[in-house]
């Protein structure tokens, strides 16, 4: 615990110093800031991870009595995952906002929220105390929001990031009814007292606690039909940020739902159920919405639904494993969530810095406008490659084996259960597997369009590859991505580890099996790859007797080809969207081609989100309309404002004396 | 080892009985058995011409694509002897690693800045992702029937007598004319493409490799003769008879693969390609097939009737 307590203080005091240094020096002690606390909580996580837990109790005050930090297996795990992330964000953020590098102030105000971030993010892992709790959650959400709205002046971004702020903020509401709730009945604070309770009298709470809550941390995390926030944040955030929002804020939502679980002692099959179907929509929403969308941060952020939703998968296949007392499915389904919590973190938070870097050099992120990028950043080309084969799922990257749990604990729940789970289960592994192809539809067209073919509009004239220092975090996290592709054994120990706290029963030797498994896999990965270079190598051997010729991409006889007569993104989905149609709301402009010698023509087409336009748009009118009835009320005189105020005070007042008042009048009534 | 072989053995002939019989059905005497096989050892020799346009993707692609099919022959058994490569939910992974080299291809295809080929890619694109399903499906109910999670542990189980030899029969024969169907859909052959019309526009798999020549194309021509032969080895597999002597388990494989090869002879000598747009409602018909099994899977065990 002193290592924590030494971070916290090292990031404390950054905050402080921070905006007293000049401008160079702010970013790079920001850097060190980070590294340093970061290093410091990640030594105390793997201490845990290795061995016994840490526990650190001590009486705050009157509100919040005594707060417990608990190191356990699950919060190690996730410390882990966000100073992974955040120390390779707040590298990338180093190069990322060189373009910002003439406002001075904003760029203190960011960095010191982003130190804020990480102090928040810590104790929100560690703190086992419900109140303690709520304030650290509310501490993260305000340094994100603060971090969303870098660019406040452009109408988009403080659009957004007022959405991400009042949907959040639905969701601390909701976490504070819930945790209330639970402290009236219970009389205590501590997640670990409470979680005994309910388990000693499992009828007195209820399972409306735990739903309350679950709906808190599934705002966070983005999970259908709470997800409307996301689309539009991430791609108004600053590249650094989408990525850490992305890779490690929402994870926080599944981190809550994790640390809830002991809450439920109900029917606990019906309730993995509930979130499996829900997390099958999920997945296949995002994954479906992904696909037509231009811009492309707005892509990424929609498969952050996706993957949400994969993640949820495992946790409520995990959830039905305990009903149904089977260790294998609860545990194979458990370590699935979380090491594709760890997977997502990577490949997005990879994905969204190469994203910046296009974004940086060439200030477009309309994916129609890109191309040909590969030849101008082959690095960055090659990073978003290897991130988007790893986010698809294919091996040997470290997708893959976070889905192959999935899919294994789905066809083990397949195999031992009755029909009707058989059912769903067989319905999710359809759904996982659709989710796969789509995933597989939605990269090979955004790499395609991106980085390859030819430029589609003019790109800026200096538009190379970023600098060699900036690719270096990006190399650490490609460096996870393949270590766990190819190596899955070590990482999927460790979260077996994690996964086994949830689970009561001894593991059996079939899980044990499975993590043999793992060895197979590597086998096999490390089989194809030597084959590819045995096949490679064997071509530049027959290529050698032959110069190598180049020539024009053949036009099938056509002999003068544009770029435009590429295919772009939406012409590359359109046979997809044709049948998607029902799902999906686009609306298309266009210009008519009247005369038989056409003038400039234009088309024009934007999607929308089918779900928010029902859900939130129509409500929001719909409050809207009622609530213009009080508008009068708000006329811009400050002395009508004063006398709201003195009303309210007076009816307080009347409140609280009600019964001397009833009495005062009752007795005056009597006396005349 | 035994299936590489047999697997080996099958490529060398199988284009070879496909063209023989469109040419017997259309009353031509048809090219050599082995011309197939002499085209592509002449394109390994040849040297290859790059697009301007294209990046190391376009010179890699073909080689992922080309191992990808050729690691996946590993996973295969026959019968009763095991596969080289076998761990439990091994589909799985042979299902996404066929799709590693698939989004290869597809960006290469992408890489070359043709209008074509962009085509040929967003096609290819969307029937696997249409396709897809219908396999794990399959697999699925098989894992079911037989309580057993990998390829050899599933085919070496299914005719060991625990249900009647008739019912694994009736299911086996289903699911292998619908691992020949995916197969086609996989290769891009008729009814869903047809690799011999020279209408571009028309074409999927065909359009996607325009610019590649020489090794790159031989590869790609191998690993779809490859492709072939392994549905045709899953196919082969759901029938081999543990109990029966190996001669006349090697019998019946072949049996199959040919049956497969003269099958996708006769469907492209006697039927019309669908139209695009006709496509999906095909694939989407072998997915609800897939279904068919699982229900007689589940119903074979006693699922139905028990819980």
């Amino acid at each position: 615990m002193d290592l924590i307590f030494t971070s916290i203080l090292i990031s404390f005091a950054s905050i402080v110093i921070i905006p007293l240094l000049p401008l160079q020096f702010k970013k790079g002690f920001a850097i060190i800031s980070v590294i340093a606390s970061g290093i410091l909580n990640g030594l105390t996580a793997l201490r845990v991870l290795w061995g016994v837990p840490l526990k650190y109790s001590f009486n705050a005050n009157f509100f919040f009595g005594e707060v417990i930090l608990r190191i356990n297996n699950l919060s190690a795990f996730f410390i882990l995952i966000t100073t992974f992330t955040l120390i390779t964000g707040i590298c990338y953020g180093y190069f990322y906002m060189k373009q910002y590098d003439n406002e001075v102030e904003k760029q203190s105000l960011h960095w010191s929220f982003y130190i804020l971030l990480q102090i928040s993010m810590l104790l929100v892992c560690i703190t086992d105390n419900i109140i303690a709790f709520i304030f650290v959650w509310e501490l993260m959400t305000i340094s994100a929001f603060i971090l969303i709205i870098y660019e406040f002046e452009k109408k988009s971004v403080i659009k957004a990031g007022l959405n991400y702020f009042i949907q959040s903020h639905l969701s601390v509401l909701l976490l504070i009814v819930g945790f209330l709730w639970l402290w009236t009945k219970t009389g205590a604070t501590d997640f670990y007292t409470i979680a005994e309770i309910i388990k000693a009298n499992p009828q007195e709470i209820g399972p409306l606690p735990f739903m309350i809550l679950a709906t808190g941390f599934a705002f966070k995390a983005g999970f259908i039909p709470l997800h409307t926030w996301l689309p539009w944040a991430h791609p108004a955030a600053p590249s650094h940020i989408s990525g850490v929002m992305s890779g490690i804020i929402i994870k926080m939502g599944i981190f809550g739902i994790f640390k809830i679980i002991p809450f439920y002692q109900g029917n606990i099959l019906s309730m993995g159920r509930l979130i499996l179907i829900i997390s099958v929509f999920t997945a296949l929403y995002g994954v479906i919405l992904a696909i037509i969308q231009h811009n492309l941060k707005k892509l990424l952020a929609y498969h952050s639904i996706e993957n949400i939703g994969i993640i949820g998968m495992g946790i409520g296949i995990g959830m039905i494993g305990i009903g149904l007392n089977n260790s294998y499915i609860a545990l194979a389904g458990f370590s699935g969530a979380l090491l594709h919590t760890f997977n997502h973190s990577l490949f997005k938070s990879l994905l969204f810095f190469t994203a910046g870097s296009v974004y940086r050099k060439t200030h477009i992120l309309d994916i129609d406008e890109l191309g040909g990028l590969i030849k101008k950043m082959p690095w960055t080309a090659g990073f978003f490659l290897i991130a988007a084969l790893a986010i698809t799922g294919l091996p040997p990257f470290n997708g893959f084996i976070s889905e192959f749990l999935i899919y294994n604990s789905l066809y083990s729940g397949m195999l031992g259960s009755n029909l009707s789970l058989s059912m769903i289960f067989l319905c999710s592994i359809f759904g996982l597997v659709m989710v796969g192809g789509l995933a597989f539809l939605c990269f090979t067209k955004a790499f395609g369009i991106i980085f390859l073919g030819v430029e589609r509009s003019a790109l800026p004239q200096d538009c190379s590859e970023v600098e060699k220092a900036a690719l270096i975090p990006q190399f650490f996290i490609i460096l996870f991505i393949i270590a766990i592709g190819i190596l899955p054994y070590p990482f999927v120990k460790i979260v077996t580890s994690v996964a086994a706290t949830f689970i009561n029963y001894p593991l059996d030797e079939s899980f044990i099996k499975l993590i043999n498994t793992m060895s197979d896999i590597s086998a096999a990965s490390l089989f194809i790859i030597t084959l590819t270079i045995v096949v490679y190598l064997l071509k530049l051997m027959a290529g050698r007797n032959h110069r190598e010729r180049t020539s024009p991409t053949w036009g099938c006889g056509y002999t003068n080809p544009t770029p435009k007569l590429q295919y772009t993104a939406t012409s590359f989905v359109s046979s997809y969207t044709r049948i998607a149609s029902p799902l999906l709301k686009i609306s298309i402009k266009t210009s008519e081609i009247k005369e038989y010698f056409p003038v400039k023509g234009w088309f024009h087409s934007s999607s929308y989100d089918k779900i928010e336009e029902k859900l939130i748009d129509k409500n929001l009118k719909r409050i809207g309309s009622i609530m213009r009835i009080f508008g009068f009320l708000q006329n811009g005189l400050i002395q009508y404002y004063i006398l709201y105020g003195m009303f309210f005070i007076i009816a307080i007042i009347g409140y609280t004396f009600r019964e001397a008042i009833v009495k005062f009048i009752l007795s005056s009534l009597a006396i005349g | 080892m035994l299936t590489i072989i047999l697997a080996l053995v099958t490529g060398i002939f199988f284009t070879g009985i496909i063209i023989r019989v469109k040419s017997l059905t259309s009353g031509r005497k048809g090219p050599d058995i082995l011309q197939p096989l002499r085209d592509i050892l002449r394109n390994l020799k040849k040297g290859s011409v790059y697009s301007e346009t294209t990046s190391f993707i376009f010179k890699i692609a073909p080689s992922i694509y080309f191992s990808t099919i050729v690691a996946s022959l590993f996973f295969i058994p026959f019968g009763t002897h095991k596969a080289l490569i076998s761990f439990d939910w091994d589909f799985v992974f042979l299902f996404y690693m066929l799709a590693m080299g698939k989004f290869l291809m597809v960006i290469a295809s992408l890489d070359t800045g043709s209008s074509f080929e962009g085509m040929g890619a967003s096609r290819e694109a969307f029937f696997s992702m249409l396709i897809e399903p219908a396999m794990f499906m399959i697999m699925g109910s098989f894992a079911i029937l037989t309580g057993h999670t990998s390829f050899s542990d599933i085919f070496s189980k299914l005719h060991n007598g625990s249900y009647p030899i008739t019912m694994t029969y009736a299911i086996s024969i289903l699911s292998a004319l619908i691992v020949m169907l995916i197969g086609m859909v996989e290769n891009s052959r008729m009814p869903v493409d047809d690799p011999k019309t020279h209408l571009e526009l028309t074409m999927i798999h065909e359009v996607m490799i325009l610019d590649n020549s020489g090794f790159d194309l031989g590869l790609i021509m191998s690993a779809s003769i490859l492709k072939f032969t392994l549905f045709g080895a899953i196919a082969a597999n759901l029938f081999l008879l543990p109990e029966k002597s190996l001669l006349i388990n090697i019998a019946i494989y072949f049996a199959v693969q040919i049956f497969y090869a003269a099958f996708i002879g006769l469907t492209e000598s006697f039927m019309a390609r669908f139209r695009m747009k006709k496509n999906p409602q095909f694939i989407y018909t072998i997915t609800a097939a897939t279904l068919l099994i699982f229900i007689a899977a589940i119903h074979s065990t006693g699922f139905i009737g028990g819980n």
